[in-house]
């Protein structure tokens, strides 16, 4: 078998076969043809402008229009009821009375019984006390007691 | 051809700015034109193609996830699709190579214009002979300047098929032209 000669002397490589074709980059789209691309682009253009303007939006993605007076008083409503949340655990702290604060009973005259004299009896800075306690980290108080130094009063 | 797109132009694409199709359409009509042509030969089939290959663009850009440098393989995949569609329900039919040359663009000089439609018609009838992959990976390649990644894409094949393509193409056509050329 006898082998033909390369005509292409070196290698055919890429760089030939494209300036082999290169005659086909001068086939451009007539007229009619740019026309016809157009008037297809046109087609679908208009069809999906048309589709998403007839396609109701769903409920989430709706909006209203709401007149600026109404939305500022909105807006400010929202924020004094948010800064008297804010303010009224505050309140309520300052409002409650501090065991320390709290008005004495009257002390019992003449000779009564211990136990009533005890019971009326009310922690008052006024009387020199010592607390005592037992605490654990982490958990608070388990067990106080609270001593009255004043010896006109206990035994 | 020249493959460079700005940064946002599929985005702008799929937000259907109608300049950003304008540009689509001056940078891809002659390349489907010539993609459709060189596989059947026939102008009015071609066009239908290409009108065809547009509007399924248009309708499927919204589901492009990629960016500008992908935009070329999948306008050509698109391309594909309606070739394949078109092969199935139509019938080829075979224009003779004379009508070829009519499309091609004015030249000045009436013995260039000549010399011109007679190298068109040869480079016609030689990819007209190649198998169809083989014609749209070398069509793609050489002539529309895409990569091998991307014509791998464009034709849903793998890469090391489209390098066998690439390889049987070129024998063809060098034993197509020598024997052309051998011929008295």
């Amino acid at each position: 078998m006898t082998r033909l000669p390369d005509p292409f002397p070196g290698s055919f490589d890429e760089q030939s076969l494209c300036d082999l074709l290169a005659s086909l980059r001068d086939l451009q789209a007539p007229l009619a043809t740019q026309i016809a691309n157009r008037q297809s682009l046109a087609n679908v253009l208009h069809e999906r402008r048309q589709q998403s303007a007839s396609r109701p939006r769903p409920w989430w993605r709706r909006s209203v229009s709401v007149p600026i007076p109404l939305a500022a008083a909105i807006l400010l409503l929202a924020v004094v009821f948010a800064l008297q949340q804010r303010a009224s655990p505050q309140l309520a702290r300052d409002a409650a009375p501090s065991p320390a604060h709290q008005p004495q009973a009257p002390l019992p005259r003449g000779d009564d019984s211990r136990e009533a004299m005890l019971a009326t009896l009310q922690p008052s800075a006024n009387i020199p006390s010592m607390e005592a306690g037992i605490y654990l980290s982490g958990i608070g108080s388990l067990n106080s007691k609270v001593v009255y130094l004043d010896k006109g009063f206990l035994p | 051809m020249v493959m460079t797109l700005s940064e946002s132009f599929v985005s702008r694409l799929q937000r259907g700015e109608p300049t950003a199709y304008e540009e689509l359409l001056a940078r891809f009509e002659s390349p489907l034109y010539r993609f459709f042509y060189c596989d059947h030969r026939d102008h009015h089939m071609a066009q239908e193609q290409s009108a065809e290959t547009f509007a399924q663009l248009a309708q499927s850009i919204a589901n492009m996830a990629g960016c500008d440098g992908q935009l070329a393989a999948f306008v050509f995949s698109i391309a594909r699709r309606v070739q394949l569609r078109s092969w199935r329900t139509k019938k080829q039919s075979v224009l003779p190579l004379e009508s070829a040359a009519d499309t091609m663009q004015a030249c000045p000089c009436p013995v260039q214009q000549a010399a011109g439609r007679e190298q068109l018609s040869l480079v016609l009838a030689a990819i007209g002979a190649l198998e169809q992959p083989q014609r749209n990976v070398l069509l793609l390649r050489f002539v529309e300047g895409l990569s091998l990644a991307e014509v791998a894409t464009a034709l849903d094949i793998p890469l090391g098929t489209v390098k066998s393509h690439i390889h049987r193409g070129r024998e063809y056509l060098r034993q197509r032209f020598f024997s052309q050329e051998c011929q008295p």
